[in-house]
């Protein structure tokens, strides 16, 4: 097939279509030469080891070289609210481009303040990768900026800011990813996993073992003088909707978290995936051997612990009970018993979930076309929740009903007050 | 009295959290109304966010005020489902700071107390900007006509700052509106921002108002697709995929044509989301359009959302299609859903043209439609000789042991050497598959005696592949037969086979098989087997070398054998080695074998392999092997060619400096004839399993500072080396007082990163570094090696340079 540029599209056709993006870039023959007006123009926020990872490639990424190294991207803003790190950040970033042949006529810019990136109208999407407790404040103001959002987990810290930013996404009309990268990346594993479990291999699903128990977030307080704040930090942009704290060294992106709120999410996002959950949520939640654990309305049980004497789904990933055996799933394994389970490649009659083999690829293929990514709002919304029910039910130590549909729970007053907490003005969901 | 007693109880008792739950609601309250400090007030709005009732009301707002302690209230009253805690919140709007009063208007927001409606109304013309904005917001989350009203109203009035959050407000309660069911209300909201200057607000408009439009909604995606501004073109596309009903599907691939090839591509993947089949009859066009691009994005929505009326439109796209259209459309038939697929491509298959039937046959194959086979093995015998190929290739995919007497009569009968090779690559496929051996062998058994020669051949080469004792008695008959044919093929079959049950056999035909090439053959099929026996005893293996040792005379099989002793890690495979060391033909291999193999008993018997490669040293005459001996024997020592004998001085700091700034810094250790430094003796050998690691971290802790370290070199003689650094962060070294490498960078360790070519004067030679540290580890590796990496002899290291 030859390659066809949007322009020559266009100019077939006649059309004064303005409408940039609505091609899918496998139509539009990618080769490494993309021209700008193709190229997806993002903002970076929050360079640190992850939101770094991203941007320039590392150890652990999976992204080779990271958004900066790809054709179809033009990296035009770095924020961060420490110096080193945004300035290092944006001068790698720019000394990349003057060595790519037509990359290095827009430079990319360094700011402190994250409304700088998101009030540019030349800016088409950001990637978030801040503290856990900015996550959602931030993606809500981004799409209410006009901007798609992809955000790193947990993507947000209560009930409340899940809702809040599904809900601003749909209202403007933005595409969403989370940060769950499992559902498209490590060679697909968790994607086959689950479609075994939906596919009836191990015959019905009873149990879900999900390795790690839920998480939530709580502001700790403290009150009087502190150590002097750094020149080169914006402690108060540190902080957000945080209680004011005085400068006491920790910029720790978790310094808030309760349980598995850094993690949890990926494991609790694949165990919704593979119980056709993604619309929904528990039911009931209760506590088994000091850790959260909860049942969907179809009966299957969730613990967050792992599967008695399985290794594998330790490091991202879940272990699936059924009633003629099981599957176990991480980054590294995808085991079953007994292993004829996962051996035989899945049929066409059995069940076929979303498929994507890169994330960034598909954030960006979604950019394009408009579609919903694989881990859009939606499924954010509720595999955050599903964490963060289970933090909550840390907290409680008893059993409480949820109502998955009404997203309260039910008859249970102080469970519902936690599904929300105050935030420092003027940062609001 | 009593009341300060109480409170310092409950105080003592929020120390531990388990207690804390058990504290009372009475005992919160009675905290916040006395001096207590605000830590502790904070700790006590933290419990009445779970147990508060209107009895705590009172005394949380009072702290709503207070700028300090208003977050903490808030924390409380904010979640608290009683009108009272509203009442509050709207209470101390009017005496609060700007900030503090934002953070209540937040509160008020979130609660959707529509008791604030009046007050938050009045704030839409506050000047405060964040006031203002909020209150906004607040209505907007709030909704209904009295909120709405305030916000048209504020529209005309507000300065052009507020006009955002405004917009952003009654957009939320257009969404309401929506949620209610009152579209038209909605609708007429939405309509006001399909002009606005901001692309943002444009594209929340077409979504709304597409949204809102009910059965129309399809029409107008469709009139926003066609025009020509891009945020109504962005929310189009995006609902296509979501407006529901099966009509709008029908709608919207109903213009598909009459779009242009841009926009239809576009339509065409917003249809795959979709996932609606309505939109099949509408697609079906796009598989044969001019435009490639167009034709794949249908045939790829066609693989997500087609049923059996797209597989002939399919198979056809494939037949005589190239490149990304044949990949696509042979793509989607594969992946077609649904258990009444193969079932209508069985029936399909009779009448459609040879082409299209070659599509079919090769899809149930890759589909793996076992419910195929006995159709497909009914045609493969049929005189549908065109196609034969395909259905073997399709038949290797989905058969089992049980079709195996009709492929064997297949191929018995085969006409010509294509298809009994079609048929041998489709027994051997199943045979591989099958875990019962027993079966797939015995209609071949039984056919091979009265075969003709090449039938007999091609089910001697499959049975090679079968376990068990009647294939292997089979074959070793087959070569002794008087058929030198047979013979060839039986001897080919045993030696590609890679059984072990077969090596007795492999080892008998290596030294008595008629010809060299079958001798040559046999050994060869022998040490394969060898090299697959990986799982078995270390003994075992090492009488299957022996054995094979003792059948191979030439070198080239020799070193066949050589390569796989270093694989068994123990001394006797050495010893083994040792005895082809003086044979010219092969001691580089031997060599290499010794060194190799000594590497893999390394760990367990160090004493042994040094001994083994010290004794090779002093017999090889190869480069290579020598080179190779002697870096092992160099990394089996210690710390092999790394210093760890060093004096540590700092660390050293300086305020407002971080370790990139302190690189460049000159310490007293960097000075000439610093008199002032302490050095002190560095601990070696702190890290298990890396004796050359340096820790500085353990020795001297610290962030955002520097150390020097020091050693002494002495060398036998002047002679050029190389520096092998690692270290964690930054470094720089001088050699005899002269700067040989410089690095200011913050990273894990990884020895060897950095490289410096330096010359070793005779005698001693001082050498210092400097290492920053940022966070986290702080340690360095350093190895003196010859120019090219080789171990360097002749230099040792002291702390002081000794007479």
């Amino acid at each position: 097939m030859r390659n066809i540029s949007r322009r020559d599209f266009l100019k077939g056709s006649g059309a004064a279509l303005a409408v940039p993006f609505i091609i899918p870039s496998s139509a539009l023959g990618l080769n490494g030469t993309v021209p700008p007006s193709e190229r997806i123009t993002m903002g970076f926020i929050g360079v640190g080891g992850q939101g770094g990872g991203h941007l320039l490639g590392g150890a652990w990424t999976y992204i080779p070289g990271g958004y900066s190294a790809r054709p179809d991207v033009q990296v035009l803003a770095v924020c961060d609210i420490r110096r080193e790190r945004r300035e290092r950040a944006t001068q790698r970033v720019n000394e990349n481009y003057a060595q790519m042949p037509g990359r290095g006529d827009k430079p990319c810019g360094a700011y402190v303040d994250f409304r700088q990136v998101l009030a540019r109208n030349d800016i088409d999407a950001v990637l978030i990768a801040t503290p856990a407790h900015w996550h959602a404040i931030m993606a809500i103001m981004a799409a209410e900026a006009g901007k798609d959002i992809y955000c790193e987990k947990p993507t947000a810290c209560t009930i409340h800011e899940a809702q809040a930013v599904a809900a601003a996404v749909r209202r403007y009309g933005r595409v969403y990813q989370a940060g769950t990268q499992q559902r498209s990346e490590y060679g697909g594993k968790f994607r086959r996993a689950c479609e075994f479990v939906r596919s009836g291999r191990i015959g019905r699903l009873k149990e879900i073992y999900a390795y790690r128990d839920g998480g939530a977030i709580k502001w700790p307080t403290r009150f009087g003088p502190g150590r002097p704040v750094p020149d080169d930090l914006d402690w108060d942009l540190y902080l957000g909707p945080a209680p004011w704290l005085p400068y006491d060294g920790n910029t720790g992106s978790h310094r808030f978290d309760i349980g598995e709120l850094n993690w949890g999410q990926h494991h609790y996002d694949i165990v919704q995936w593979a119980a056709d959950a993604d619309e929904t949520g528990p039911v009931e939640l209760f506590m088994d051997e000091g850790r959260t654990a909860y049942r969907y309305a179809s009966g299957v049980t969730v613990f967050g612990k792992p599967y008695p004497g399985e290794k594998v789904g330790g490091n991202g990933g879940a272990c699936f009970v059924g009633t003629n055996g099981r599957i176990a799933v991480d980054r590294d394994n995808l085991i079953s018993d007994p292993p004829d389970i996962v051996r035989e490649p899945l049929r066409p009659d059995e069940a076929h979930l979303y498929r994507s083999d890169s994330h960034s690829g598909n954030f960006l293929e979604c950019v394009r076309t408009r579609q919903r990514t694989i881990c859009h709002e939606g499924i954010a919304h509720r595999s955050a929740s599903a964490l963060l029910l289970g933090g909550i039910e840390k907290q409680l130590q008893r059993t409480s009903k949820w109502n998955p549909k009404r997203e309260q729970f039910v008859g249970d007053d102080e469970a519902n007050r936690m599904l929300s907490i105050a935030q420092r003005p003027p940062w609001h969901i | 009295m009593k009341r300060i007693l109480l409170i310092a109880t409950t105080l003592v008792s929020l120390q531990s959290p388990s207690h804390a739950a058990d504290a009372t609601e009475e005992d919160q309250i009675a905290i916040l109304q006395s001096a207590a400090s605000q830590q502790q007030k904070d700790a006590a709005c933290a419990q009445l966010k779970r147990i508060g009732t209107a009895r705590s009301v009172p005394a949380l707002a009072a702290l709503l005020t207070d700028d300090q302690l208003s977050h903490s209230a808030r924390y409380a009253l904010e979640s608290m489902p009683l009108p009272e805690a509203g009442a509050a919140l709207v209470g101390a709007l009017d005496n609060a700071s700007a900030l503090t009063k934002v953070g209540i208007i937040i509160s008020l927001s979130n609660r959707r107390e529509t008791a604030a409606l009046s007050a938050l109304a009045k704030l839409l013309a506050d000047s405060d900007f964040a006031t203002a904005s909020s209150a906004a917001v607040a209505l907007g989350k709030i909704g209904g006509p009295q909120a709405i009203q305030a916000l048209k109203a504020a529209r005309s009035t507000a300065p052009a700052g507020i006009q955002p959050a405004l917009t952003n407000a009654l957009l939320r309660c257009a969404e309401q509106l929506l949620a209610s069911g009152d579209k038209a209300a909605a609708s007429a909201i939405y309509q006001q921002f399909l002009d606005s200057k901001e692309q943002r607000f444009r594209t929340a408009a077409w979504r709304g108002l597409i949204l809102s439009a009910g059965k129309n909604a399809a029409p107008l995606a469709l009139k926003a697709l066609s025009g020509d501004d891009r945020p109504a073109c962005l929310a189009a596309l995006q609902l296509i995929a979501e407006i529901p009903g099966n009509s709008a599907t029908r709608t919207v691939a109903g213009a598909l044509s009459s779009l242009p090839p841009a926009t239809q591509v576009a339509v065409i993947v917003a249809l795959e989301h979709r996932g609606d089949a309505a939109a099949i009859p509408a697609l079906l066009p796009s598989t044969k359009t001019s435009s490639d691009t167009v034709r794949v994005a249908a045939l790829r929505a066609l693989a997500a959302i087609g049923d059996t009326s797209v597989i002939a439109p399919l198979a056809e796209a494939a037949a005589g299609a190239k490149g990304l259209v044949l990949e696509a459309s042979r793509d989607a038939l594969d992946r077609l859903r649904g258990k009444a697929i193969a079932k209508a491509m069985l029936v399909q298959l009779p009448s459609a043209p040879a082409e299209v039937q070659t599509e079919l046959i090769l899809s149930l194959g890759r589909r793996r439609e076992t419910s195929a086979v006995p159709t497909l093995l009914k045609l493969a015998e049929s005189s549908m000789e065109s196609q034969r190929a395909a259905l073997l290739q399709s038949l290797a995919l989905t058969a089992d042991e049980t079709t195996m007497t009709d492929l064997v009569r297949l191929l018995t009968n085969a006409g010509s050497d294509d298809v009994r090779d079609a048929v041998e690559k489709t027994l051997l496929a199943i045979c591989s598959r099958s875990k019962r051996s027993e079966i797939c062998a015995a209609p071949m058994l039984k056919a091979a005696r009265s075969a003709a020669t090449p039938a007999r051949c091609a089910l001697l080469r499959v049975l090679g592949r079968i376990a068990g004792n009647e294939s292997l008695q089979e074959l070793r008959a087959a070569t002794r037969d008087k058929d030198s044919a047979v013979q060839d093929a039986a001897i080919r079959s045993l030696a590609d086979a890679g059984r072990p049950d077969a090596m007795p056999d492999l080892l008998t035909l290596a030294r008595e098989a008629p010809t060299l090439s079958h001798r040559v053959l046999a050994l060869r099929g022998y040490w394969r087997v060898v090299s697959l026996s990986d799982k078995r005893p270390t003994a075992e293996r090492l009488k299957m070398c022996a054995a094979g040792f003792a059948a191979s005379q030439r070198p080239e099989e020799q070193k066949l054998g050589l390569i796989e002793l270093p694989k068994i890690p123990d001394a006797d495979a050495i010893k083994l080695a040792e005895s082809f060391i003086t044979d010219n033909a092969v001691r580089a291999e031997a060599g290499m074998a010794i060194v190799q193999t000594a590497r893999s008993i390394a760990t367990a018997h160090r004493t042994a392999a040094k001994a083994a490669l010290t004794k090779l040293l002093a017999t090889v005459s190869d480069a290579a092997v020598s080179e190779a001996a002697e870096a092992l024997l160099s990394e089996l020592e210690p710390a092999a060619g790394h210093i760890t004998v060093w004096l540590v001085a700092g660390p050293y700091s300086e305020a407002g400096k971080n370790y990139r700034a302190l690189f460049d810094t000159v310490f007293p250790p960097e000075q000439p004839d610093a008199k002032q430094v302490r050095w002190r003796t560095l601990p070696a050998g702190t890290s298990a399993g890396k004796p050359w690691l340096l820790d500085l971290l353990k020795f001297l802790g610290g962030e955002q500072c520097v150390a020097y370290v020091r050693t002494y070199v002495h060398s036998d003689k002047q002679q050029p080396a190389r520096l092998d650094i690692g270290s964690d962060d930054g470094l720089k070294v001088w050699l005899n007082g002269a700067l040989v490498l410089a690095n200011n960078i913050a990273r894990p360790i990884t020895p060897g990163s950095d490289k410096a070519a330096i010359t070793l004067k005779h005698g001693w030679n001082t050498l210092l570094l400097k290492i920053t540290q940022n966070n986290m580890g702080w340690e360095f590796c350093v190895r003196i090696v010859k120019p090219d990496g080789a171990p360097l002899i002749g230099f040792r290291t002291e702390t002081s340079p000794a007479p």
